[in-house]
């Protein structure tokens, strides 16, 4: 038994696709794959399929993780090839090899994320705000929380959560490249980030991307 | 693919992936390369609309095609339909996020009078006029089949073309003939003149009825090409009928998420009140080698971990046995789950009942229909008390605490005796349970009884009788909660405004038409969702329209009216259903077609040929 870690993208139509769902979905194209799985003991074996951090519905990536554990001797490559020959349109496996970083330790992901206006003066008065807003001390944004078993709304400043961002603006589109914290601990959603900037400078896009890139790991290495 | 407009609100709904297509396995070709596009509609939500077999078939009878390309389509839930009536987003099919309205052909399955109004805003939110009348040109044609079409004429105002019984082939030659009048340049109505000369099709606008003083239909007169009776067609030979060599897979879940294989269609019981017993007769079978391959290649491309055998009566199918031996030395091996739903478990063996799924839910399921040995009778359902307890010391002796029965109340001849003997067989079967000295120990049985409401319908012998009203109705479900003396039964009822509904629609005339637009028009659809079925509105409906819903549920028939389906053949004859019906009033039951062939008529459609007398 050797433990794998793929290294998928989601784009196009399967950024709709849940997490949840996506986890279904590898259940049954490592079987479609005929994939040697090791199967977990006990009274419902099943194959062992472990995800790293969620990513939200909507957004595209080049940097999804799944392990997974099989048997016998079938080579990265092939396990690739089985793989992508038998998935759906907008998930692609790109690499695969033995799992070098822990999950746990993720601690920020690097963000694409492009910002389409109405109109160019929206796009540049948002560029122009936005970074004196991040360079500021304070964004502070309501996020969902919990105090105690109680469901409330807490109050986050953005700032503690932004690592690294450039952004920049051509015609009515916004770039935003960004490395925001994530993992299990602390998680800034660039979704949220661009919406509280928006409510602050008082407009609103019109069409919204996120690409995550990359994970990065608390000793600043790339996740692989 | 799909237009930025629709990409924009896809992020402001609840479950968007119901909306985006790209699915694996779903069929994605170059428009500009086909001739014919369709867009089959499913009137309810994705997920109810993907675990249906007929559109797994008929999506590969037309994409196995060059020349055409179905697409799919099912009706968005209300939090997306108010999203694209605020962005002016027209409805559009999942694979290309192309406008239905730009189709040429649009083709809704009926599959449960409830989803009729779910039809008409489908077209509205596609931007299709409703009436066939205001759809001048010769596409986008809309068509409409499924187990409704039967009696099709509360929606014959709206549908260009039915298509009648079994859709493999018919579907297949609808594509042909849209491909050769739209190269051709026919108008409409040169197309329905053509279509409606062929087997399975039905041309509502090529039928005249009259009517009498008293609201009964007078005359129905073909004109046109239109024959006097539309007869239904029928695939002959399931091992040659198209079946999917690939199932798409859902990315999100759907309610039935597995591989299904059709066994055999038709059913050889003759149980009066059931539809699909008659409207798929004659009984054929598909052999259990072409049963086995289906499955193992569906296995293969799909995925999945569970097949379902799926029949009208599982039990029946001849091949039975073999089949499952065979298919059980892979599908244990590769982790496999056989079901096997409307399975008679009383005569089946222990050995095969272990090693199948059917064990392993978690409760056990059996429907005597009706409470007592005399109404089980008059319905011709084939079970006595003796199978119910022995089905139930099956399951307690393996284990089971919870007992699922399945009833019906409202049945022609009914009396309150009858309907106190729901629970009377429910008590029986918890004293069953606390005889048996193997019964497992340290739990309570639980006897769960699912109470619905029976709605006579088209093509079975009880199509003459009165719907029970909605007060006898509630009656006797008083009298069944009352009946009951333990808590260790439960009993569950439908809502006696929605079987109404379903019955005023089911035996319904064309001029019901303009009360399902009313009733749309105020609102009305998802009306087979409880929460969403509003009574009210369609109450307004009939009023405003001047028509007694009464007329159509609740009064009994003569044997000689004419019926509004009359023009339509399903194979089965009335003298036969006439004679069933009077069996019926008389308690006197029809052995099935394996005893006796009960003379129906249907196999006149498949050149006298019935599995029930050649396979018995
Ligand atoms: S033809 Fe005879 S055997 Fe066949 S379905 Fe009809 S009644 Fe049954």
């Amino acid at each position: 038994m050797r433990s794998v870690r793929l290294n998928f993208s989601k784009t196009g139509r399967a950024i709709y696709i849940s997490h949840l769902d996506v986890n279904r979905m590898m259940t049954r194209a490592v079987r479609r794959a005929q994939l040697p799985m090791w199967y977990t003991e006990g009274f419902n074996p099943h194959p062992y399929i472990a995800f790293a951090l969620p990513l939200s519905l909507g957004q595209s990536s080049d940097c999804e993780y799944m392990d997974i554990r099989i048997e016998g001797d079938m080579t990265d490559e092939e396990i690739r090839q089985r793989l992508n020959a038998t998935l759906p349109e907008g998930i692609s496996i790109l690499s695969v090899g033995a799992p070098v970083h822990d999950a746990k330790d993720i601690s920020a992901a690097q963000y694409f994320v492009k910002i389409i206006f109405e109109t160019d003066a929206e796009a540049s008065l948002f560029c122009e705000k936005a970074d004196e807003l991040m360079k500021g001390a304070e964004l502070i944004a309501e996020k969902p929380g919990k105090k105690g078993h109680r469901k409330i709304m807490k109050q986050v400043n953005l700032i503690d959560f932004i690592f690294e961002r450039k952004i920049t603006c051509t015609g009515n589109v916004v770039n935003l490249q960004c490395s925001l914290a994530a993992g299990n601990t602390n998680n800034l959603n660039p979704t949220l980030l661009v919406e509280t900037i928006e409510n602050c400078v008082g407009i609103h896009h019109k069409q919204l991307y996120v690409v995550r890139k990359k994970l990065i790991t608390k000793n600043n290495e790339i996740f692989r | 693919m799909l237009s930025e407009k629709i990409q924009k609100i896809l992020l402001e709904v609840q479950k968007p992936g119901r909306y985006v297509g790209g699915e694996l396995n779903s069929v994605v070709k170059d428009k500009d390369s086909v001739a014919v596009r369709y867009a089959f509609c499913f009137p309810d939500t994705y997920e109810i609309g993907m675990s249906h077999l007929g559109m797994k078939i008929l999506y590969s009878v037309v994409n196995n095609r060059d020349d055409a390309w179905c697409e799919r389509v099912f009706a968005p839930d209300n939090d997306m339909e108010e999203k694209m009536r605020e962005q002016n987003v027209p409805l559009w099919a999942l694979e290309s996020g192309d406008d239905v309205k730009d189709f040429d052909l649009i083709g809704f399955t009926l599959q449960y009078e409830l989803s009729f109004s779910n039809v008409l805003n489908m077209l509205d939110l596609a931007g299709v006029p409703l009436y066939s009348k205001d759809r001048p040109d010769m596409t986008p044609i809309v068509v409409a089949g499924g187990p409704c079409a039967c009696n099709a004429e509360p929606m014959s105002d709206f549908i260009d073309v039915f298509m009648l019984g079994d859709g493999e082939e018919t579907t297949d030659l609808l594509i042909s003939l849209v491909k050769k009048h739209k190269e051709a340049g026919s108008s409409k109505l040169d197309f329905l003149r053509d279509v409606a000369q062929h087997k399975g099709f039905y041309v509502p606008a090529f039928y005249d009825v009259e009517y009498n003083a008293d609201g009964t239909i007078s005359s129905v007169t073909a004109k046109e090409t239109a024959p006097e009776k539309a007869e239904k067609a029928i695939v002959s030979d399931m091992d040659k009928a198209v079946y999917p060599e690939k199932f798409i897979v859902p990315s999100i879940e759907v309610v039935h998420d597995r591989v299904t294989a059709e066994i055999f269609r038709g059913c050889i019981r003759g149980c009066r009140f059931c539809q699909a017993g008659f409207l798929y007769r004659p009984i054929r079978e598909k052999s259990p080698e072409v049963v086995e391959e289906q499955c193992k290649k569906l296995c293969e491309t799909s995925g999945y971990d569970e097949i379902s055998l799926c029949s009208l009566s599982t039990s029946d199918y001849t091949g039975l046995q073999p089949l499952l031996n065979s298919m059980l030395d892979w599908t244990t091996k590769d982790k496999i789950n056989i079901a096997l739903p409307s399975l008679r478990v009383d005569n089946f063996s222990d050995e095969l009942m272990e090693k199948l799924a059917v064990v392993r839910r978690s409760s056990l399921t059996f429907a005597p229909e009706a409470g007592t040995q005399r109404l089980r009778d008059a319905i011709n359902k084939n079970v006595t008390e003796e199978d119910v307890m022995s089905t139930v010391d099956k399951a307690f002796a393996g284990g089971w605490t919870a007992v699922k029965l399945y009833f019906m109340i409202g049945l022609p001849t009914e009396t309150l005796d009858d309907v106190a003997g729901i629970a009377q067989l429910g008590q029986k079967v918890v004293d069953e349970f606390y005889r048996l000295p193997d019964r497992p120990k340290g739990k309570g049985v639980q006897v769960s009884i699912s109470a619905s409401s029976f709605v006579p319908k088209p093509f079975t012998p009880f199509q003459w009788e009165p719907q029970d009203t909605q007060e006898m109705l509630a009656e006797k479900q008083e009298h069944l909660m009352a009946s009951v003396t333990t808590k260790k039964i439960k009993i569950s009822t439908h809502t006696t405004q929605t079987s109404f509904m379903e019955g005023v629609l089911a035996r319904g005339d064309r001029r019901l038409s303009k009360v399902i637009e009313l009733a749309w028009r105020k609102g009305c659809k998802f009306d087979s969702w409880d929460d969403q079925f509003r009574y009210d509105k369609w109450m307004e409906a009939f009023e405003e329209a001047g028509i007694d819903p009464v007329f159509y549920a609740n009064r009994r028939r003569d044997y000689d009216e004419i019926l509004p389906w009359d023009h339509l053949d399903y194979g089965v004859s009335k003298t036969f259903l006439i004679n069933e019906n009077k069996k019926a009033h008389e308690s006197v039951t029809t052995p099935h077609c394996r005893i006796k062939c009960a003379g129906c008529g249907a196999n006149k459609l498949n050149g006298g040929k019935c599995d029930a007398l050649s396979k018995a």
